[in-house]
């Protein structure tokens, strides 16, 4: 019976501890913890900086932001690059704008809380100000990412609570286009004028990367005003695609004047007087004068993977490599190679035949140091390496000289007649008149199959050449992403003065500031320098703006807000350029042609604005979708 | 073997099989046996005593005089008294023996065999001596009238011998239908508490009135009633139960007959479960229990990666000996007594966690009166079960022209004919990667030790098994070990207190490449048949590859590294049973259980190199890979407990009252906690010690850090009428630390009934009817939930570091100021009212048993109804809101379905056979499913999913394949200009000319919603069955299994899909069979080149993946298992002193009939169809009862 009593008490006692089931849990924080220390102010940081739509080495057209796979970037897609997988065009929406709005909450959210708390730091209204700023320029570079891909897009300015709203308030339409770059314009101003001068940390912001965001969105925003075709008004008349011509300069003015604000403060990178060496630097430097606003990266928290996917063939880890192909358009841009009177590189005599070359780098040998910093040609050098490209070798008569291996504009494949080629890193060399062997195709191809150049040409620019082979690996990168540099914003400048210029203003010599913000930049590039304001055209600043800004995700952004990408890129086939070794000569020769692949792409104008996400609308029945969609 | 043995050093004889006297003699042994504790030693030395007993040279019993005389005792207490007084001692049965009472014999002095015919003589005993052994036995023949006159002619007139007879005494003898003596087959008379069982011989005795009934009955065995008649002999042919009605089930909390069962409950043995040989018992259920839905998606050691539920209500509860636990395919299989599945409403005794049905498994227990040592073994080699083959040179040259000529725009070949001729004429050999990656075979192994047995007052179950499987690996490196210990204790304290201690430890080690199954097959089939596995062919050096794998190289530990995954489980269980005084049947019991997990895994990254050949300068440069090398650690344990205390009734009231219930409360434990720790490594040594302090990671799983606590009330109330009559009414008042205070309590009803209708008159007289034996009716109703919703969604906050970080992607926080600094990550938006969703559960049945066992069946159909199934509004608020939603108990859906059970069974002379079968059929819709309003309605038709089945797969139909230029200018939809004959044609669907979304519809059953094929994984078939043969001849036995599904579909992706899906890659064989030019270099897109045809599209079109093109019919019925056995004659092996020895041949997964070609039909497309391939296995087996 003793048992049975103590069962019972046991039972009873059981019973009635009933909060048994309420155990706090063991890993979530609240919010006191977050704001009432500079630690968790900089965790919350972390967290609106990690999520900033930057497009980086992790950006792609199919893939959006923060994914490794950088094979379809944005670079593929402008006519600077080409590679296999990109084979046709599309409007290059990654549905950019959930993660957008989540951004915007966290910062609304940080702004609306931060001074609860502000007790905690002694009232100290410099370093409260200083992150409401961070917040808001965080805020604006997200509604700049928003407003260049949508137009018109909701402007939340508060959090929004659920359950507590109602359906139809939290259903918001959209604003016009120009109210949001006003909008981007005020959270910039009131981070300029209420930031410090430095970052709190490296790798945040200061009023100087809010004048720098506020440089680039005006001039896009102006571009809009300026060239823009595409109209779309909502019910209320609200002009939700499209900026009023009007308002053209004083956004370009807008621009100048947040661009001159950087002036003294940042400079070109001039470290090393070879200017070739200078500008491969440039991307590396972190004590560099020219670098605004850099996202760092750092092995193994936080990685992305370009240089294994760029790689030149020869140089692969295990794995990928040659993923962005620049292409003989794009080195064509440039000064200090030999051309055709319509601007095409001269591989061919008056007689149409080739020009032979004892070395393939003897016809980069005044290329420009800037395009030999961006580009890898074929034989250069890389990494200690001589970078072999070669399409085959040419087996055929050298006497009289070399004729044309195919028509001019022919797309078909080469004639197998006079030509050893391989299908495949995988080569059976082959036995030149000398006895030596010579594998038929370079190290880095060309090959008739697989991966390799599609071009004659690998990328270099922000190609780290510190790394070994064994680093050539996906998720091992960790070189630094400079989103705003300083010759962006003079080109920004430059720019916005000519327009400026173009449409009367003259309150300013805004031509003459023009002319020295481009010849600042060709000085350092080394490039031919200007040598009248006069010489300039819009074209010379855009191509200027091309050059520079090559490979760093731009100028696909620079032809759309032009509206020049359905002009450019029409039922296009990019160019390249073969080298070929003549057996019979001991030399090589260059084949300029159109690209083996066929691929042809077309720019679709509609594209001008991406779509509105499909989900987006029928969840609020109250955004309108944009024309074409 | 099962005779008692007493010793007068004994108090109270202890039943234990036959062996050595000197054994039990010890003292040691003696308190080790009093304090009902056995440990593995004493069950190693029995046999060993048993083997080396040698025989003793003894005296004569008629020379050896006592001196005794007997008052009203017992014929024990007259052995007693003669072992006092000689070296005699007496072996007998317990049951024979014990109603031989009231003995009087005036003292006096007699040799020993006097004594014994005097007091033997009115009984049906005879003795024998054996050495220094008395062994009293049934006598043959024996006779009444003999007996007497025996007894007479020795008895002594100065003696007056009273004796208290029995009414009547029968023997007999009990076997199976194989004429096999049968021992422990229980003998009672019928509406008495008179019983024996039948001895090792199967020879029994016992007391029957002249005009009673005696009851034969046996675990297993179909029980018999047998009228005496005035015969004193009956013979018992004993046969296999078919409709088990006698069978007791395990329920929830407790056990129940399996004739007055309201619920649909399934249940199987160790002796079904065993017929099948595989390393994860899930397996060995395949098709034997209905309603229960299994597929096997893999059999790479150590994954058990397995679909597994039932009725498809999702991953169902598993309860081991009464506490929830997680490691039921870790379980050894021969330590399973039981395992009985709750499909329906008798399940809601579990509450909050019970909406998926619960799967009960009992372990062994040892049984009084039976020490059984037994050693099963099995050793088998694997097979891979529908690999695809690769590509060969040649092929993969010809497609690679394909692929390169199909441009519109004017294409290229990449080999020119030469090249190809190289490899057609033995210039060049295309390489081999298939066997230098994969054997065809690999071994698998497993062996159990048991010893069981006990008295009266204690018994145990011990056992050891060690299971090893290796894999398909050509390293040998991948592979899995596991031991289980088990001991389940049960020892009566005092006559109403029962004491229960069960332990059980497992420990497993998976052993692997650095490189997971699936990346090397990834890598296998990707690999050109032009480049060698080893650089040059030169096997120092291991070959660079296209995409800088080489499968040879991740397959190697030596090479690449390796993981190990080790887990360890120790569940413990300690219970009291206390059966009370003065209350007839009520019964309290507390239990108390504490497991605890861990797992321990290893990670070595190992950098190592491949080579690549430049045949013009002779020279290998080396490509690292996997570097740097890294070591990664992590730990991580999952402590829980559970407490119960019950107060159990059970009392039949006038003979035909029957009714129990059972109060129950339960509080449960369970919590988590990890870490890991990574470093790279700067010495080649695989230990954190040889990692620099550079890029170190020191962290854990935010997710596996968590405590929650579940309590529970739980109530049960049966009542039977004459077992006519049924009724159940059961209830759990459950509470969950998952939810807000407010929302943490609910209430989980269920109620059954069931009508046995056989046992109603009309029935019962009636002749016409008198073959059904059993007709039952029943239906049950529940409520449950499932509270599987993550926890803490009430609670708003932050997570630190942000969960779900990822250094490739977005990354759980910043570099700022050059270190990474984690951030911190948002809570969703918090829904103060989350709580689980309840499931409504029907199930209504009928249970049939006809002719004795020939036939019986079972039908059932349930449907179960949840409701508040967790949703985000997500779906349907604006995103503008820039929050993540809280889960919301919004939608609600609906699983109905039936089931059907055959049996047969029968035996023609000594060949017995049986036959079972079953059936199932499963499908969920949904019935409120949380969606946005679609801009249209047409849209909003082909998007709706409300009132629509949950796996419905949307696709466009197939119109064949053009077969011909002409064939696509006559197209009458829309063609692009790269259309080539041979290119699939998709159907208009709604005849509008082109081919788009709109012509999207359901094409096949699979996925969920419209997610698209290689995104999810596919739903289970609808159908599943299973059929079993049993057969039984002499000695042999026979068990086959088949067992299939059927209303499945499946596409496959990637490179099951095309050739070439990776860059340049090879691919798989099957696709030469395609349609393409007669003149390779021939331009396809010349309207005069001429085709030849074949089943795949010229290479570079491929089908839609949700077409009606690259959907398949993934249904099969498969030999799952056949089992051959012999058990040798019981004659030779008593001989040897065993018990039986049984060999057997084991096979699974034999044979496949579907229509899924280079794959296995249970090979799942997600994990993009690389997933390790499921095993043919052939195994041989022994078991051995000593």
């Amino acid at each position: 019976m003793k048992i049975i009593k103590y069962l019972f008490i046991v039972c009873i006692s059981l019973l009635s501890a009933c909060n048994k089931l309420n155990v706090p849990p063991l890993n979530i924080i609240k919010d006191q913890d977050i704001f009432n220390s500079v630690n968790g102010i900089t965790a919350y940081m972390a967290r609106m900086y990690s999520q900033l739509p930057i497009e980086d080495f992790k950006y792609s057209a199919d893939h959006g932001f923060n994914n490794w796979n950088y094979i379809k970037n944005i670079n593929t897609y402008s006519g600077e690059g080409v590679n296999k997988n990109v084979t046709v065009l599309t409007n290059g929406n990654t549905g950019y704008w959930a993660d957008a709005y989540t951004l915007i909450r966290e910062a609304n959210y940080f702004i609306q809380t931060l001074p609860k708390y502000s007790a905690d730091y002694n009232n100290n209204q410099t370093q409260l100000n200083q992150w409401i700023g961070e917040a808001r320029f965080i805020r604006a570079f997200t509604y700049f990412a928003l407003v260049k891909r949508y137009g018109g897009v909701p402007i939340i300015d508060s959090v929004q609570y659920y359950p507590g709203e109602s359906l139809n308030e939290l259903q918001v339409s959209r604003n016009s286009e120009e109210e949001v770059y006003d909008y981007i314009a005020q959270d910039c101003d009131s981070a300029i004028k209420y930031m410090n001068a430095t970052s709190e940390q490296k790798g945040r912001a200061n009023k100087y990367v809010a004048a720098a965001l506020k440089s680039t969105a005006m001039l896009f925003a102006g571009s809009i005003a300026k060239y823009n075709q595409i109209q779309l008004f909502d019910n209320s008349g609200k002009h939700l695609l499209g900026i009023p011509a009007n308002k053209a300069d004083s956004f370009f003015k807008a621009s100048y004047e947040a661009s001159l604000l950087l002036e003294g403060h940042y400079s070109l990178y001039r470290a090393n007087p070879d200017k070739y060496q200078n500008y491969e630097n440039l991307f590396f430097d972190d004590n560099s004068p020219e670098n605004i606003f850099v996202k760092y990266y750092h092995y193994p928290d936080v990685v992305h993977s370009y240089d294994a996917l760029e790689v030149p063939f020869q140089q692969t880890g295990p794995g990928y490599s040659s993923y962005l192909n620049p292409t003989l358009n794009f080195v064509e841009l440039f000064d200090g190679l030999p051309k055709n009177a319509d601007g095409t590189l001269k591989t061919k005599d008056a007689n149409g035949k080739y020009i032979l070359y004892q070395h393939r780098m003897d016809l980069f040998a005044n290329a420009e140091p800037r395009l030999r910093a961006t580009v890898i040609f074929p034989g250069d050098e890389f990494r200690g390496q001589q970078i072999d490209v070669r399409r085959g070798i040419y087996t055929g008569p050298v006497a009289g000289g070399i004729s044309s291996l195919i028509p001019d504009g022919y797309t078909g494949p080469y004639s197998a007649a006079n030509l050893v080629t391989s299908s495949s890193s995988k080569q059976t060399p082959y036995t030149l008149p000398d006895g030596t062997k010579m594998n038929p195709a370079g190290l880095s191809g060309v090959f008739t199959s697989g991966v390799y150049t599609r071009t004659g040409f690998y990328i270099r620019k922000y190609m780290d050449s510190t790394k070994t082979q064994a680093d050539m690996l996906l998720h091992h990168s960790d070189q630094h992403w400079i989103v705003f540099r300083y010759a962006e914003i003079l080109l920004n400048r430059a720019e916005a003065d000519y327009e400026l210029y173009a449409d009367g203003q003259t309150d300013v010599n805004y031509l003459q500031d023009a002319f020295n913000c481009i010849n600042d930049i060709r000085d350092r590039a080394g490039a031919t320098l200007l040598a009248d304001p006069n010489e300039l055209t819009i074209d010379t600043i855009r191509i200027e703006r091309k050059k520079e800004l090559a490979f760093e995700n731009d100028t696909w952004w620079d032809i759309k807000r032009w509206r020049v990408a359905d002009q450019e890129i029409n039922n296009k086939i990019y160019r390249i350029l073969n080298p070929f070794y003549a057996a019979n000569a001991g030399e090589y020769f260059f084949d300029a042609r159109l690209e083996e692949n066929n691929a042809r792409f077309t720019f679709n104008p509609i594209w001008y604005y991406e779509p509105i996400p499909g989900g987006e609308l029928t969840k609020d029945p109250k955004l309108i979708q944009n024309p074409g969609y | 073997m099962n005779l008692s043995l007493i010793s007068k050093k004994f108090q109270k004889p202890i039943e234990f099989p036959c062996k050595q006297r000197s054994f039990f003699e010890k003292p040691l042994i003696k308190n080790l046996m009093r304090i009902g504790v056995i440990t593995v030693t004493i069950l190693i030395a029995t046999p060993v005593q048993l083997l080396f007993a040698l025989p003793v040279r003894s005296q004569p019993i008629g020379q050896v005089e006592v001196k005794i005389g007997l008052k009203n005792e017992t014929l024990v207490d007259a052995f007693q008294k003669i072992e006092a007084q000689s070296p005699f001692h007496f072996m007998y049965r317990n049951e024979e023996v014990k109603n031989i009472k009231n003995l009087n014999l005036p003292v006096s002095q007699k040799n020993v065999e006097q004594v014994l015919k005097i007091i033997l003589s009115k009984t049906s005993l005879t003795f024998r001596q054996v050495n220094n052994q008395i062994l009293i036995m049934p006598a043959k023949n024996w006779s009444t009238e003999s007996a007497l006159k025996d007894a007479t002619t020795i008895s002594l007139t100065d003696h007056i011998l009273t004796y208290t007879p029995v009414a009547n005494n029968v023997h007999g003898k009990v076997t199976n239908t194989s004429g096999e003596p049968l021992a422990g087959v229980s003998v009672t008379v019928k509406g008495t508490a008179t019983g024996s069982s039948t001895d090792g011989a199967g020879n029994y005795l016992i007391d029957v009135p002249k005009n009673g009934t005696l009851v034969f009955s046996f675990v297993g065995y179909a029980t018999k009633e047998v009228p005496l008649n005035g015969r004193s002999e009956i013979n018992m042919v004993m046969e296999l139960s078919v409709s088990s009605l006698e069978q007791v089930v395990v329920v929830g909390y407790g056990t129940q007959k399996k004739a007055t069962l309201t619920g649909a409950i399934s249940s199987v043995t160790s002796r079904d479960i065993l017929t099948t040989t595989n390393e994860n018992v899930e397996n060995m259920l395949t098709g034997k229990l209905p309603g229960v839905r299994i597929s096997q998606q893999s059999s790479e050691p150590g994954s058990f990666s397995n679909t597994f539920d039932i009725r498809g209500f999702g991953t169902p509860l598993i309860i081991i000996d009464g506490v929830p636990r997680s490691n039921m395919e870790q379980l050894d299989p021969n330590d399973i007594e039981s395992i009985s599945v709750l499909k329906d409403a008798s399940a809601a005794v579990y509450g909050v966690r019970a909406a998926n049905g619960v799967v009960l498994i009992t372990t062994k227990h040892g049984k009084a009166g039976t020490l059984q040592l037994t050693y099963t073994g099995t050793v088998g080699v694997q097979h891979p079960s529908g690999l695809p083959t690769l590509l060969n040179a040649v092929d993969w040259m010809t497609l690679m022209n394909e692929q390169q000529m199909h441009n519109p725009n004017g294409g290229s070949l990449a080999f020119s004919q030469a090249d190809i001729d190289q490899y057609k004429n033995g210039t060049k050999k295309s390489a081999d990667w298939f066997p230098a990656v994969i054997n065809p075979y690999a071994m698998q192994t497993e062996h159990n030790l048991s010893a069981s047995g006990g008295t009266d007052k204690a018994s145990y179950y011990i056992s050891l098994g060690y299971l090893r499987q290796d894999g398909f690996w050509k390293s040998g490196d991948l592979n899995y070990k596991r031991y289980n210990v088990r001991s389940n204790i049960t020892s009566k304290i005092t006559k109403r207190l029962t004491a229960q201690l069960m332990v059980s430890a497992i420990m497993d080690q998976k052993n692997q490449p650095y490189a997971d199954s699936w990346s090397i097959f990834k890598s296998l089939w990707r690999q050109l048949p032009t480049q060698s596995v080893y650089a040059n062919n030169n096997p120092e050096y291991l070959g660079n590859t296209l995409d800088g794998t080489n499968p040879a190289a991740m397959i190697s530990s030596d090479v690449s590294g390796y993981k190990i995954f080790n887990n360890k489980w120790v569940q413990s269980s300690f219970s009291l049973t206390y059966d009370m005084p003065f209350i007839n049947g009520l019964q309290a019991k507390g239990l108390y259980s504490y497991d605890y997990n861990m797992s321990d895994d290893k990670q070595y990254q190992k950098a190592f190199n491949l080579y690549n050949y430049d045949a013009a300068t002779n020279t290998y440069t080396p490509v690292v890979s996997q570097s740097p090398s890294n070591l990664y650690r992590s730990f991580s344990e999952n402590p829980s407990s559970l407490l119960q205390v019950s107060l159990n009734y059970n009392h039949l009231f006038n003979k035909v009252h029957n009714v129990s219930g059972l109060l129950l409360y339960e509080e449960s434990t369970q919590s988590g906690d990890n870490f890991y720790a990574s470093r790279d490594l700067t010495l080649q040594v695989d230990q954190l010690i040889a990692g620099s302090a550079l890029n170190q990671v020191g962290y854990m799983n935010v997710n596996g850090l968590y405590k929650q606590v579940n309590e529970g009330l739980v109530g049960r109330f049966n009542y039977d009428y004459k077992s006519k009559y049924l009724a159940e009414f059961s209830f759990r008042y459950d509470g969950s630390s998952k939810f807000p205070p407010a929302r943490q309590w609910g209430f989980f009803p269920a109620a059954s009934a069931g009508w046995v209708i056989s046992k109603e008159n009309f029935m019962r007289n009636s002749s016409a009817l008198s073959f059904i034996d059993n007709l039952k009716l029943r239906a049950s109703y529940g409520k449950m939930g499932d509270d599987a919703a993550s926890s803490y969604q009430f609670i708003s906050g932050y997570t630190y570091p942000a969960s779900g970080g990822n250094s490739q992607a977005l990354a759980g926080g910043y570099v700022l100021d050059g270190n990474f600094v984690n951030s911190i990550g948002f809570t969703n938006l918090p829904n103060p009212d989350i709580t689980w969703y309840t499931a409504n559960m029907f199930d209504a049945g009928v249970d049939l048993d006809m002719w004795h066992g020939l036939l019986g069946v079972t039908v059932d159909v349930f449907n179960r109804n949840r409701h508040g199934l967790l949703a985000t509004e997500l779906l349907s608020l604006p995103s503008t809101l820039g929050a993540g939603l809280p889960q919301e108990n919004l939608n609600s859906d609906q699983t109905s379905g039936f089931e059907v059970a055959i049996s047969h069974k029968n035996t023609i002379g000594k060949f017995g056979y049986s036959v079972s079968g079953n059936f199932s059929y499963t499908r969920t819709r949904w019935i409120n499913y949380i969606q946005s309003t679609a801009g249209n309605s047409y849209q909003n038709w082909l998007d709706n999913l409300n009132n629509r089945y949950n796996d419905i797969w949307w696709g466009y139909g197939s119109a064949g394949q053009y077969q011909s230029f002409t064939n696509i200018i006559n197209s009458p939809t829309f063609v692009s200009r790269s259309t080539l004959p041979g290119d699939y044609i998709e159907q208009d669907w709604n005849g509008d000319g082109v081919i788009d979304a709109n012509d999207l519809h359901p094409v096949a059953i699979g996925y969920n919603g419209k997610v698209s094929q290689g995104s999810a994984t596919p739903n289970p078939p609808l159908i599943y069955f299973g059929l079993t043969l049993g057969a039984t001849y002499k000695g042999f036995d026979l068990n086959a299994l088949f067992q299939g599904a059927a209303m499945v579909w499946i596409s496959y992706p990637e490179l099951l899909a095309q050739p070439f899906y990776f860059n340049g890659g090879s691919g798989l064989s099957q696709f030469t069979n395609d349609w393409h030019p007669a003149d390779p270099a021939a331009d396809p897109y010349d309207p005069n080149t001429r085709w030849i045809p074949g089943y795949y599209a010229y290479t570079g079109s491929v089908a839609d993946p949700n077409s009606e093109q690259s959907v398949r019919n993934a249904s099969y019925l498969r030999l799952k298992s056949l089992e051959i056995g012999y058990t040798l004659p019981k004659r030779l092996t008593l001989k040897a002193g065993i018990n039986s020895v049984r060999f057997y041949l084991n096979g699974y997964d034999l044979l496949t009939f579907t229509g899924i070609k280079y794959v296995d039909p249970e090979h799942p497309s997600d994990l993009y169809g690389y997933v390790y391939p499921l095993n043919k296995s052939y195994n041989i087996g022994l078991s051995v009862d000593f």
